[in-house]
């Protein structure tokens, strides 16, 4: 269980999370959606722990995570960044290995269980056909593919990815929402997942957490808090819901 | 595209093609020279033990420890067109050693180095503090600002050597680049910098590459990013002063070294680091050899060696990623 206490955050004289107080339930699937600059992606940096908060605690299962080192943080939240930097060509399977660094001794090389996890891991994401080849020359999807692998061989219970969907055609977005509810599923994984796309995170994701200048707006059942009213206060367009049909759609 | 399996291959026959080409060249450059000599005369020589071999050793060392900082500045930077000599990092440790030899710290054994060393330093915090965002640095501004601090640098050393005209052959020395006054000295010194620097970026290799992938990412994956990095560009710092102290501003080395490694082994640093020790150890030698026997009895500055085949180089590069810019 991920948990936020108090927790307040800003650079400069700017505040950006503001006294924040959520749970994350084990197992869930979390759309954490949000205005531009709400405060989506410092959340998630908090909650990742790669950044220390000016104020208040984030703690996993009662621990602060501020208590833990660096690996024993890798062990618990693997992180897929917005950012993805292709000037130096590591293959993918390379890529994925990088997951295991937590878990390996400094000097020594990769053991066959860390073969075999990557190896999963890049077969449940259908990526083992790529693993000799460099981000660089693969597509959108494939390249997000490639982080989720990795993020799967990091082996840890909470994943969070940031806006993974941004520049994927739409097929490739209902690829890897597709992918992460299985792994959500299948693997039990608590998913934390930034979306700007609305109709796809009502249709995705059973849960939501919906920030709003830098608090928490709602947080809980996707169902029940993402109404109409509130997509028009927080986002200022009007939309129409199909609850059976699961579907969301602009005015 | 290439497997992990052939890239390990190639990483072992790359080591130990590397090997036996230093060793031959350490063999063939023994011999050249304005004195010629046989085998036999040459080992019971002073100019075998006294001038050639201290000064083979000492391009060893200064290559080696120039390519792995290179290395270690591209991959903190995660910019590939990272090398001490673009980064100005060389020119501000010229600064120290002229100060150092203007306040006369010459008889001191480590007084020039660790002048070389601070002015060095200080010019890593001037780049990280102008030019890095995120800490990443953009090529466009990496470049410029270099090239700024070059000028400025090499402003303030012409100031200086105009007030200490006495001084002026010293550090002229520092500012073209050469190994004409090595001296088992300095061969211990450089040598045992760039041994024990090596071993620590070797220690941090698997770190440096996650690094490569952002720092936010390779944080969350286990590294101490903070950390691994003020480490990192403290001892490739270091080696780049003593490396300087030694023999003077000496460019391009930690640029063509590591990218044309990379071509052969890959972008692994566990592999590129030893690689890069290697080749940039065989290419000073090399260019060392060059530099006094093929226009003798005059000697060319090696650092205008190395800037003739580095700075072609360098323009081919750009001109490939000038997409990227």
């Amino acid at each position: 269980m991920l948990q936020t206490l108090h927790l307040s955050h800003g650079y400069d004289n700017h505040t950006v999370l503001n006294d924040l107080n959520i749970t994350i339930e084990d197992g869930g699937f979390y759309a954490v959606m949000g205005a531009n600059g709400c405060g989506k992606t410092t959340l998630l940096h908090c909650l990742g722990g790669l950044i220390r908060p000016n104020q208040g605690h984030v703690t996993i299962a009662g621990t602060d995570i501020a208590a833990l080192s660096t690996r024993q943080r890798a062990k618990q939240i693997a992180l897929v960044c917005q950012q993805q930097y292709d000037d130096f060509d590591f293959t993918a399977y390379d890529i994925v290995m990088m997951a295991r660094n937590a878990y390996q001794r400094r000097l020594s090389h990769e053991s066959v269980a860390d073969r075999a996890i990557v190896e999963q891991a890049m077969r449940d994401t259908a990526t083992w056909h790529l693993r000799d080849r460099v981000p660089r020359t693969m597509s959108g999807g494939e390249r997000q593919r490639t982080m989720i692998a990795r993020a799967l061989a990091q082996q840890t219970p909470t994943i969070l990815l940031d806006e993974p969907l941004s520049n994927l055609d739409i097929a490739h977005q209902i690829e890897i929402m597709e992918l992460l509810t299985a792994i959500n599923q299948q693997e039990h994984k608590t998913i934390l997942i930034v979306l700007h796309d609305l109709p796809m995170a009502y249709h995705y994701c059973p849960s939501l957490l919906l920030i709003d200048h830098g608090s928490a707006d709602y947080i809980g059942p996707m169902r029940e808090g993402l109404t109409t009213q509130r997509i028009e206060r927080v986002f200022g367009v009007s939309t129409t819901i199909n609850e059976s049909k699961l579907t969301l759609t602009y005015k | 595209m290439n497997s992990p399996n052939t890239l390990r291959r190639r990483y072992s026959t790359t080591m130990i093609v590397l090997t036996l080409l230093t060793v031959t060249a350490m063999l063939v450059g023994s011999l050249c020279g304005a004195a010629r000599m046989e085998w036999r005369q040459l080992l019971e020589s002073d100019i075998f033990w006294q001038l050639r071999l201290p000064r083979e050793l000492l391009a060893l060392a200064v290559g080696a420890a120039l390519a792995v900082s290179g290395a270690g500045y591209q991959s903190v930077f995660r910019n590939p067109l990272t090398d001490p000599y673009l980064l100005g990092v060389s020119s501000g440790a010229s600064l120290g050693a002229a100060i150092a030899i203007i306040m006369g710290l010459e008889s001191h054994p480590y007084g020039v180095g660790l002048m070389a060393l601070a002015t060095g330093l200080l010019t890593v915090v001037v780049i990280i503090r102008i030019a890095s965002t995120g800490g990443r640095l953009h090529s466009t501004t990496l470049l410029l600002c270099g090239v700024c601090l070059t000028l400025m640098i090499s402003a303030i050393v012409s100031f200086l050597m105009v007030m200490h005209h006495d001084k002026i052959d010293r550090i002229i020395f520092w500012t073209m680049g050469s190994l004409t006054a090595a001296a088992w000295s300095d061969v211990a010194l450089v040598g045992s910098v760039a041994i024990i620097g090596i071993a620590i970026m070797l220690f941090y290799a698997k770190d440096l590459n996650l690094m490569l992938t952002g720092s936010e990412t390779a944080e969350s994956m286990g590294v101490d990013v903070e950390r691994v990095k003020r480490l990192v560009l403290g001892v490739t710092t270091l080696m780049v002063a003593f490396a300087v102290a030694s023999c003077g501003v000496i460019g391009f080395v930690g640029l063509i070294v590591p990218h044309s490694v990379r071509l052969i082994v890959g972008a692994d640093n566990r592999h590129v680091l030893p690689a890069s020790a290697l080749a940039g150890a065989l290419l000073l030698l090399l260019c060392d050899t060059a530099a006094r026997s093929l226009f003798q009895p005059s000697e060319l500055p090696i650092g205008s060696l190395t800037a003739l085949i580095g700075a072609p180089l360098f323009i081919i590069l750009i001109y490939r990623n000038k997409k990227r810019f």
